[in-house]
């Protein structure tokens, strides 16, 4: 046996789970990326794009083609992409969306139906097609990269067009270390300019990768979250969602087991999810994934809501601020650089350390008043602030 | 006009989130999982530990030993191929050697019982364990470890647990050979794993680049040893021109990127079909590989040498601790082609590696240059000379040192917490 492989603890443990199953017959497994595997074994990063080496200059309207996999109608990360090529459109560019799968099978009529009717997508104007072999129309003249696979067709396109990347989640976090991690980090190392979700993961970009990298704000609607109870609260909440890993379900309900304990007189709510079928040791409400206008009536009733978040940070805690929810998050760059506001609880990600910080926000004797003043600090955070600061951060860099 | 006003979504769209329709994707797995049981660690043992708080270890240290010292090891049941328990299990040897006494507790949330006796009995039949005089005991959570017990020692992440819990004020010790939370995705594993470095135990890692990496970003104090090279095994018995290359190829191990290194190889043969491609590792038989390759499958170590005496250059990829590997191939007379990181260039910085950014076109490129070398020969001559010149230093003698001196208190005071 090839021993040599030196120190690994695990190993064992592997080895010991693989051989739980089956042995698998010759030629049966599937090796599978997001991306198609010629794009992924053709892209030779370590010698840049010409488009990279010499970006055309542009002003004024243009044409901007967004290249990304096939949208899903509740899919948060598309119908924000969505929301930002509107606020292109209303600045008077034309988008050209361009649909990339290397496994998913879609039909460009269908997705094109489902964006126009659908209440969680914004009209846009923007034409859909398929992205082919011959690559984005000859008048684009930027190409917009999203999901770290659609960065693959970009780098292969032999369009001029100045590469921009949207990116709105460090998504090599998403694997264990291994293929899939090494060619989504790749991506970072192909030259194109990054608008990133927060400033985060513009800091990491350019830090860690020399990317020219900008950010825009977070925003939440006051129009749909605000504070309707200024009684004092007698619920918690808890975003709960155990299939998005880096939501971190089961240590939020470890930590939940610690507060349930301590204060077993507060009630609490589970929602994005259906955890029924998950085994939680302490009573709670299963509100399941609830409907976006169901959401401000429950997040009034919550005195503080446990969000935690691995990677990028989540669009909940402005949202719960606006509502009078004290958010408890974990603490880490990852948050800190989204959201500095003073309301947000930060905590260690240990179970007793998150629940303390619960029990502290429950206890306060001012936490009507200081429910209202969270939510006024951040009347100023919206989404067309962070629409202007998108489209002005593009023509600029188009100019320059 | 606001578009979320007119959104009767659900909570899904709680924002940026690339990846969400691709998550839908997964879940008819997911959903199969659904315990919270899961974990390597018991959700007892994780509720349990609060490191936010400073532990009696750290802050009432106990007063010097440094002979006769009753250890007691952490750590899940062994399997006979396991080079992370061989490792671990050779170091437990050290102590014994060194006059110490060791008692291993066998800890695992699997729910099959740990069969002692079979353990027991691979242990001795397995000639790359040593035989260890000390007990082999299965872990009790209603008993823990023996209350004498002068220091602990922690080895995979989820064993920190239970020896953080441990009432009395031991030496905790943490036996590190990987930076275990990058064989997760960013969730809770990720955390619990990453947050055995915060409790405030003494590291002994396998290697600089994961000490200083403790020490840098979690202000986990520690020592590390250096490996070596078993000279015995490899050599350069070919002096020929070699025509073939070599790949370390294990698909269940991510961290060694199997897919990734299948992209290099598919553009090697493209390019240069007359090349011929090894891979040692692990059967690779059931996996798809566009391009013919000799299946080695996991050789003896004593099959080793003569397979890399073929070939003129490995493809070895490492992407968390390295690999041995590539000083081994070199001392066969292999160039390794090395993907370019810290985690590999501060483990063994020879000229003789050959680092390269991780993207395939230029990984086959570099393949097919050392192929085609015209100084091949005098290149592999001088590179196997370089390893065998080598004086390694012997990491029971650096583990002993530095295992008396943390004993001794030498570090007191000076720790995280």
């Amino acid at each position: 046996m090839l021993r040599s492989d030196g120190p690994k603890s695990v190993v064992s443990k592997a080895i010991h789970r693989w051989s739980r199953s089956i042995p698998p017959e010759a030629g049966t497994i599937k090796l599978g990326f997001l991306v198609k595997t010629t794009d992924a074994s053709e892209v030779d990063w370590s010698v840049p794009h010409p488009a990279v080496v010499n970006p055309i200059r542009v002003d004024g309207k243009t044409v901007v083609a967004w290249i990304m996999s096939p949208p899903g109608e509740s899919s948060g990360g598309h119908q924000n992409i969505f929301r930002f090529i509107n606020f292109l459109e209303e600045a008077g560019h034309t988008v050209r969306v361009y649909l990339y799968s290397a496994h998913t099978p879609y039909s460009v009529a269908l997705v094109k139906e489902m964006v126009k009717n659908s209440p969680s997508y914004p009209d846009v104007k923007a034409s859909f097609e398929d992205y082919t072999d011959e690559g984005v129309a000859a008048d684009v003249t930027a190409i917009f990269a999203t999901g770290w696979e659609t960065a693959y067709p970009s780098f292969r396109d032999r369009s001029p067009a100045r590469r921009f990347y949207f990116v709105q989640d460090f998504e090599p976090y998403f694997y264990a270390v291994g293929s899939d991690t090494v060619l989504a980090e790749n991506t970072y190392h192909f030259g194109f300019e990054a608008i990133t979700a927060g400033g985060f993961l513009a800091h990491k970009l350019s830090t860690e990768y020399g990317m020219k990298a900008s950010s825009f704000d977070f925003g939440a609607n006051r129009e749909l979250y605000s504070v309707t109870n200024t009684e004092r609260r007698k619920e918690v909440f808890f975003y709960a969602r155990p299939v998005t890993a880096r939501r971190g379900f089961e240590l939020g309900i470890l930590a939940l087991e610690h507060f349930a304990r301590a204060r077993p007189d507060y009630i609490i709510n589970l929602a994005g999810w259906d955890v029924s079928a998950y085994d939680i040791p302490f009573d709670y409400v299963n509100l399941k994934d609830l409907k976006i206008d169901e959401l401000n009536e429950v997040y009034n009733r919550c005195a503080t809501g446990l969000v935690i978040s691995l990677t990028n940070m989540s669009l909940l805690p402005l949202e719960l601020l606006s509502a009078g929810v004290i958010p408890v998050v974990n603490e880490g760059p990852n948050n800190r650089l989204v959201s500095d506001n003073p309301f947000l609880a930060y905590s260690a990600a240990s179970p007793h350390a998150l629940a303390n910080k619960m029990i502290e926000i429950v206890d306060r004797q001012d936490l009507p008043e200081y429910a209202v003043a969270a939510s006024e600090s951040v009347r100023g955070s919206d989404w067309e602030t962070s629409g202007r600061a998108f489209v002005e951060i593009f023509e600029s860099s188009l100019r320059g | 006009m606001s578009l979320m006003s007119r959104a009767v979504a659900s909570l899904t769209t709680e924002g940026p989130r690339q990846a969400a329709s691709r998550v839908f994707n997964r879940l008819s797995i997911q959903l199969q999982t659904n315990r919270l049981g899961d974990s390597l660690v018991r959700p007892e043992d994780a509720v349990a530990v609060d490191w936010t708080v400073p532990p009696l270890f750290a802050t009432d240290p106990p007063k010097p030993k440094t002979e006769n010292v009753k250890t007691a090891w952490i750590i899940s049941p062994p399997g006979r191929t396991s080079g992370g328990h061989q490792n671990a299990f050779r170091f437990m040897d050290f102590l014994e050697k060194a006059g110490h006494s060791v008692t291993v507790y066998f800890y695992t949330t699997e729910s099959k019982p740990i069969d002692l006796v079979a353990i027991r009995e691979m242990l001795r039949s397995t000639s790359a364990y040593p035989d260890l005089r000390g007990q082999l005991r299965i872990y009790d959570p209603e008993k823990g470890l023996d209350l004498d017990t002068d220091a602990v020692f922690a080895t995979g992440w989820e064993t920190a647990y239970p020896a953080y819990l441990h009432p009395t004020n031991a030496r905790r010790f943490y036996f590190t050979q990987d930076f275990e939370p990058a064989f997760y995705p960013s969730g809770s594993d990720y955390v619990l794993a990453e947050n055995t470095y915060r409790f405030g135990f003494h590291g002994i890692s396998a290697g600089r680049w994961l000490a200083s990496k403790l020490t840098a970003e979690y202000g986990m104090p520690g020592d590390h040893y250096d490996y070596a090279v078993d000279k015995d095994h490899y050599s350069l018995i070919n002096s020929n021109r070699r025509t073939e290359v070599l790949f370390y190829a294990r698909p269940p191990t991510a961290r060694r990127a199997f897919e990734f290194g299948r992209l290099v190889l598919t553009e090697l043969h493209r390019l240069r079909p007359d090349i011929v491609i090894n891979m040692v590792g692990w059967d690779i038989s059931p996996y798809p590989v566009p391009f013919p390759y000799v299946n080695h499958t996991a050789l003896d170590i004593s099959q080793l040498n003569e397979v890399y005496n073929r070939c003129a250059g490995a493809l070895i990829l490492s992407l968390t601790n390295m690999s041995l590997l590539p000083m081994e191939v070199m001392a066969s007379g292999v160039v390794p082609v090395v993907n370019d990181a810290p985690n590999t260039r501060e483990i063994f910085d020879s000229p003789y590696i050959d680092y390269q950014p991780l993207s395939p076109g230029a990984m086959a490129a570099r393949l097919i240059a050392i192929v085609d070398d015209e100084n091949q020969v005098s290149h592999a001559t001088s590179m196997a000379a370089s390893v065998a010149s080598t004086d390694w230093i012997d990491p029971g003698e650096t583990f002993i040192r530095d295992f008396t001196a943390a004993m001794a208190g030498a570090a007191d005071g000076a720790s995280a917490h």
